[in-house]
């Protein structure tokens, strides 16, 4: 039991009218400078340069938070032995189903390549900062012009971390979400177990183990995983502040909500709705309870204020497609809609969906709406860790409408079915609650549910068997990629017509096609340096007719003068994907002028 | 009468009903192409369920495990290590393991039990286009599938599933020893299984018998637990595992006939049934099974009557003296080309005239025998169907490579004989350690060097040809190339793209577009050509012959027997036009087999000596 806050007997730094003003100043000081008080451009710079120490900062603390909460619990209440192997099998069983139905490989181009290298810059240098080029100076490799780009940081600052105590490689991103998926599972766990006890937590792991689009994301280096877990980890503390709020709880949960803002752009919004769960604890507890991180908080948000600001700011980072103006209108909503139908009651294995868990989740939601209009309970009635899913579920059905607004956003596109992820927390939870005030009136229906969800399972398995939602283009990079790691050791040159990224991250220095013409120059001269074993040019042919017929496409031509020599081709799709070898460059007289830097 | 009876009648005459009355053959058969993988999956999950009942009941029995002897474990484990380490897993039996696999990759890929005839990779991913329903029990197809499930499509999943089943197998064997003599009874039916080379050779290949046995001795141990204690989880599990047997192989079906016969005689002596609603619903249970049947009947090549010419019935009295010559070379064979154990057949063929009486004299004071006893006895009736079975068959022949396999349940019969009559004989209860001694002794004379030549797998070419496929599949991994060859199956299993001859001859034009739209990176031939002992000149037999319109590069090629060298080569390009038909060879003399076999012989002799 926490001694009155505002007691005459506590240190004054501890007294809670003090800790508000404070917590005040903070609030006023990170609105100043997250989005009045600095310019683009040093907003970016600060990013750059400070934005991994302040989340570091954060994740220490949160980490100690977590520490601490599970040094408080009370004898009793770990679960037995026996529930622990249950469900560790039945976990361990579905991590093994989601990483062997892939190997691990990107599957959104080229967003994961840029958080790649995000970690990449973190680990070597500190900075917040994708790379653009890359070479080998003196045996290391340095990255150059680099930017601040848009995405959140905790993921790459997660990647970075396992780079400082592994050392660097590229699989350490997809390892990272190899853990994630259990993990999220294990949180699912937990929360099913808080509402509906063993058979709760059961059915809410059969039921997202057997979706298939969170399978997908554990064998890829994106982000999506950790915004999952980050939302299951937020709930979980979430009911557990408003259980007993005390400093150790809500410092948790504060902190977890900070490091959720910075798993996904629009986790933002799940600030609200933890601020609600904050303010209904001390409704609760009759008090205020703010603790120093509470205090500190504010000051967290900073850096990804100033990040949005360059984002805001910076149009080219908002990939529009032609005739779009603006990322969020109404104009897109019917879209997203009929694609989001089209998607989640998708019968095939065309899509990363579980049928079974979108039917039985819109049907527990529908009836846990009309349950609670029809008891209307009161706040207190409501168990701690239902309210806290409730409202989090509440910012979850709130991104999902935001993202309906957004222009590219329809989940039957492979590279954006992701962002239905959150909307699965809200089905199977719904199932879960439903199916525990049901059970109370018909006791069949655990065991229905539960075999539905093995159903869900089954059908599952067919979909991670053959994960057609996955050939988003990234088979070409990793033939690429396979073909030249199999070529005799040596520094190389990789002139791409996708992108540099996947190279640089392998610490070989690249370049896009379209750049030839105006380093040309460069290019020969290195090639009569030697600088390089070989330079390598990546092409594609695409069919002109029903025949076939295939011609090179226009922008994969390199200038006149560029000698080719072709080592091998694959098809992918209707596709034809060549590697040549530059075998020399031969410029006209006028261009062919002394090179003074590297290409 | 009792409703639940009643029940159960209906379950059975609707099973007999919608079994073989109602449907037609091809609605039969779709029936069990769309819902085979289904039907498997209730079976295997109330099977698994029952199983866990009666461990339930076995641990609240109050087991002490604590102070059982752990030797059992390590002999067990070291007989499976022996099993399994003299040979590399590979595919013996062909084309029966390819077909197995192939059933498994679609129950796998799409949840229905069909061989994959079609699969290209369009998009990125392998994809199968189409397909037909096996004759093969699925039982196997739907365990390999699930653990590609678990761990991912690969072929050798199958291996490991056997590996598993060695181990399983072999406890098994020492259970079911135990229960008619004791432990050390229950030791030498390890050591006389492991003695049987034949074992150890479908232990690393991917076909279905290894977990036939282990079925029919799962069977046998729930029916000996059944009539011991009568109650319904053990009848639950019983019939499952009866059921499941059925589904493992075509012949297995004839041990429902004890497994029925155990249940009715339970249910006579108890003067009552015991019907749980899995037992009244176990009728229905079978209609995949009787579905899956009439495969036979729609197909009358299904018998594989053309494989052996001459034959015109699958099954007929008149083939039993021929058989009885052949099992009986397989058995006593002593230069260990045929896989037997010597010393499993002359301890079995000594106490099977014994065991025989034995049966009948345990049949005949039923009543009073031991319960393992007498469902021992009653379950021998299928040993025997099952001999008798094997005898009228026409290809029933055991020293035939292909066939070996089929005398498994025999040699089974074997070992469960000498361990029962070597109950009977104590001899001052030394009998275990002399038989333990002489199988040793037959094992390391005969066996173990056996099995390290393992030279019945080597002399069966079309097994080496499957590994050699294999070889080039692991030297090529891209997978982005078409291979035309008369056994597309094999490469289709590995995700490899294939068509047959035929097919690349009569749609030339297909071949023509995919050179020139580079749709693969390659595209091979696989031929198999005959040697003329004569002259040493290759002919290409006609299935295997594309014609003069393709022209071809050797690639690989190795020559498997004396007589035939196979070749892999690429095709460099396809002529336009007309499609030329390729010019009929000139064909050797037409020779019976028999005149194959004698100039097979007399080539190797040949070859033998002029070896440098």
């Amino acid at each position: 039991m926490l001694p009155p806050a505002s007691s005459p007997s506590l240190a004054f730094h501890q007294r809670t009218p003090f800790r508000l003003a404070l917590f005040g100043l903070a609030a006023v000081a990170a609105v100043y400078f997250g989005f009045i008080g600095l310019g683009v451009a040093a907003a970016g710079l600060l990013v750059e340069r400070f934005g991994y120490y302040v989340l570091l900062l954060t994740f220490v603390l949160w980490v100690a938070s977590l520490w601490r909460l599970w040094a408080q619990r009370l004898p009793g209440q770990a679960l037995s032995r026996r529930e622990c192997l249950g469900a560790g099998v039945v976990i361990a069983l579905f991590t093994l189903m989601a990483l062997k139905s892939e190997p691990f490989r990107s599957k959104i181009l080229y967003d994961e390549f840029v958080l790649q290298s995000t970690a990449f810059n973190m680990h070597y240098f500190r900075d917040t900062a994708t790379m653009v080029r890359g070479y080998q100076v003196l045996g290391t490799f340095l990255s150059f012009d680099n930017y601040l780009d848009k995405r959140p940081n905790f993921y790459p600052f997660l990647v970075s971390l396992i780079h400082d105590f592994t050392g660097y490689r590229t699989a350490n991103a997809y390892w990272l979400n190899a853990a994630l998926f259990p993990t999220a599972l294990g949180l699912a766990y937990y929360l099913g177990r808080r509402i509906a006890r063993q058979w709760g937590g059961l059915l809410a792991v059969l039921l997202l183990g057997s979706l298939p689009l969170l399978g997908q994301n554990a064998t890829g280096s994106g982000m999506e995983l950790l915004n999952f877990c980050m939302i299951l980890a937020v709930a979980g503390l979430g009911g557990a502040y408003l259980r007993t709020p005390d400093h150790t709880r809500l410092s948790a949960f504060i902190l977890g909500t900070v490091l959720l803002a910075q798993s996904r752009y629009e986790s933002a919004l799940y600030v609200l709705p933890a601020a609600i769960i904050i303010v209904l604890g001390w409704w609760r507890q009759g008090g205020v309870v703010i603790s120093w991180t509470a205090v500190l908080a504010p000051l967290l948000f900073v850096p990804f204020a100033l990040q949005n600001k360059v984002l805001n700011n910076t149009r080219w980072m908002w990939e529009l497609k032609e005739n779009q103006e603006t990322r969020f209108s109404t104009d897109y909503l019917a879209r997203n809609l009929q694609s989001a139908k089209d998607f989640l009651f998708s019968p095939t294995q065309q899509y990363a969906n579980s049928l079974t868990l979108t039917v039985l989740g819109l049907l527990a939601l529908g009836w846990l709406l009309w349950h609670l209009l029809r008891t209307r309970p009161g706040l207190p009635a409501i168990a701690a860790d239902r309210l806290a899913l409730f409202i989090i579920g509440l910012a979850v059905a709130a991104n999902t409408v935001l993202i309906m607004f957004y222009y590219w956003s329809s989940f039957t596109d492979p590279m954006a079915s992701r962002f239905s992820l959150p909307l699965h927390v809200i089905l199977v939870f719904a199932v879960v609650t439903a199916g525990q005030i049901l059970r109370n009136r018909w006791p069949l229906v655990p065991a229905l549910l539960s075999g539905l969800a093995l159903l869900a399972v089954v059908t599952a398995a067919s979909r991670y068997a053959q994960p057609l939602y996955s050939y988003t283009g990234v088979e070409e990079i990793e033939w690429e990629k396979r073909f030249v790691a199999a070529r005799p050791p040596g520094d190389r040159f990789i002139i791409t017509n996708k992108s540099t990224l996947p190279w640089l991250l392998r610490k070989t220095p690249s370049m896009l096609t379209g750049r030839c013409g105006f380093v040309a120059d460069r290019l020969q001269y290195h090639l009569q340096e030697s600088t390089f074993r070989e330079i390598l040019v990546m092409q594609s042919f695409r069919p002109t007719t029903s025949q076939g017929d295939y011609q090179l496409v226009a922008d994969d031509r390199l200038p006149n003068g560029f000698e080719l020599e072709y080592l091998t081709e694959r098809r992918f799709g209707t596709k034809i994907t060549r590697i040549s070898r530059l075998l020399a460059v031969n410029l006209p007289p006028a261009a062919a002028r002394p090179a003074s830097a590297t290409p | 009468m009792d409703r639940r009876l009643i029940f159960f009648l209906l379950s059975t005459a609707l099973a007999v009903v919608f079994g073989f009355l109602v449907f037609t053959s091809e609605q039969s058969l779709q029936a069990v192409i769309y819902g085979g993988y289904w039907a498997m999956l209730l079976l295997t999950l109330l099977f698994g369920w029952s199983l866990f009942k009666v461990a339930r009941d076995i641990v609240a029995a109050g087991i002490d495990w604590r102070h059982m002897p752990r030797w059992p474990v390590a002999l067990i484990f070291g007989c499976g290590l022996l099993l399994l380490v003299h040979e590399t897993y590979g595919f013996k039996i062909l084309m029966d393991e390819v077909m197995l696999l192939g059933t498994s990759m679609s129950m796998h890929l799409d949840k229905t039990a069909l061989v994959p005839m079609r699969g290209h990779d369009i998009q990125g991913g392998f994809q199968l286009l189409a397909g037909q329903l096996d004759k093969r029990p699925l039982f196997q197809p739907f365990l390999v599938s699930i653990l590609h499930d678990l761990t991912g499509y690969r072929p050798e999943n199958v291996f490991a599933l056997n590996t598993a089943l060695t181990f399983l197998l072999l406890t098994l064997t020492y259970l079911t020893g135990c229960r008619i003599s004791g432990r050390a009874a229950g030791a030498v039916a390890v050591l006389l299984m492991t003695s049987l080379p034949l074992l150890a050779q479908n232990a690393t290949g991917g076909g279905f018998e290894l977990l036939n046995l282990v079925m029919i001795l799962s069977t046998l141990l729930l029916g000996m637990r059944y009539l011991a204690r009568k109650d319904e989880h053990t009848l639950e599990a019983f019939g499952l595992s009866g059921i499941l047997l059925a589904q493992t192989r075509y012949e297995s079906v004839l041990f429902l006939l004890p497994v029925a016969l155990i249940i009715l005689w339970v249910w006579w002596r108890q003067h009552r049934t015991t019907l749980t609603w899995v037992v009244m619903v176990m009728p229905l249970l079978m209609l995949p099974y009787a579905m899956h049947h009439k495969v036979f009947s729609a197909r009358e090549s299904s018998w594989e009557m053309a494989s052996q010419p001459g034959y015109e019935q699958p099954f007929a009295l008149k083939y039993v003296p021929d058989n009885i010559a052949h099992d009986l070379n397989f058995f006593f064979n002593t230069t260990g080309e045929h896989s037997n154990s010597l010393a499993l057949s002359i301890l079995g063929f000594l106490a099977l005239p014994f065991f025989v009486l034995w049966v009948l004299k345990t049949l005949r004071r039923l009543a009073a025998a031991a319960p393992p006893q007498a469902a021992l006895a009653i379950f021998s009736l299928g040993f025997a169907a099952h001999a008798l079975l094997m005898l009228g068959y026409f290809w029933g022949r055991f020293d035939d490579p292909v066939i070996r396999r089929l005398s498994l349940p025999f040699n089974l019969t074997l070992v469960i004989a000498i361990i029962t009559v070597a109950a009977e004989f104590s001899f001052q209860g030394r009998i275990w350690r002399i038989l333990a001694l002489f199988t040793g002794a037959g094992f390391f004379a005969y066996s173990l060097p056996a099995m390290a030549r393992h030279d019945y797998s080597l002399d069966y070419y079309v097994g080496r040809e499957m590994d050699w496929r294999r070889e080039f599949i692991a030297a090529h991994p891209e997978r982005d190339y078409l291979f035309i060859d008369n056994n597309s199956i094999i490469w289709i299993t590995h995700q490899v793209s294939a068509t047959p001859v035929l097919q690349a001859l009569e749609h030339k034009d297909n071949i023509i577009f995919n050179l020139r739209n580079r749709i693969f990176t390659a595209i091979y031939v696989f031929q198999r050509y005959t040697v003329d002992p004569a002259t040493n000149r290759l002919t290409l037999p006609a299935e295997d012959e594309l014609g003069p319109d393709y022209q071809l590069e050797t690639v690989w090629e190795r020559r498997f027997t004396p007589l035939t060298v196979s070749r892999i080569s690429r095709v460099l390009s396809v002529r336009d036009g007309a499609t030329a038909r390729p010019v009929p060879p000139k064909l050797a003399p037409a020779q019976t087999p028999a005149e194959m076999e004698k100039a097979r012989e007399q080539y190797l002799q040949t070859f033998i000596k002029r070896l440098p």
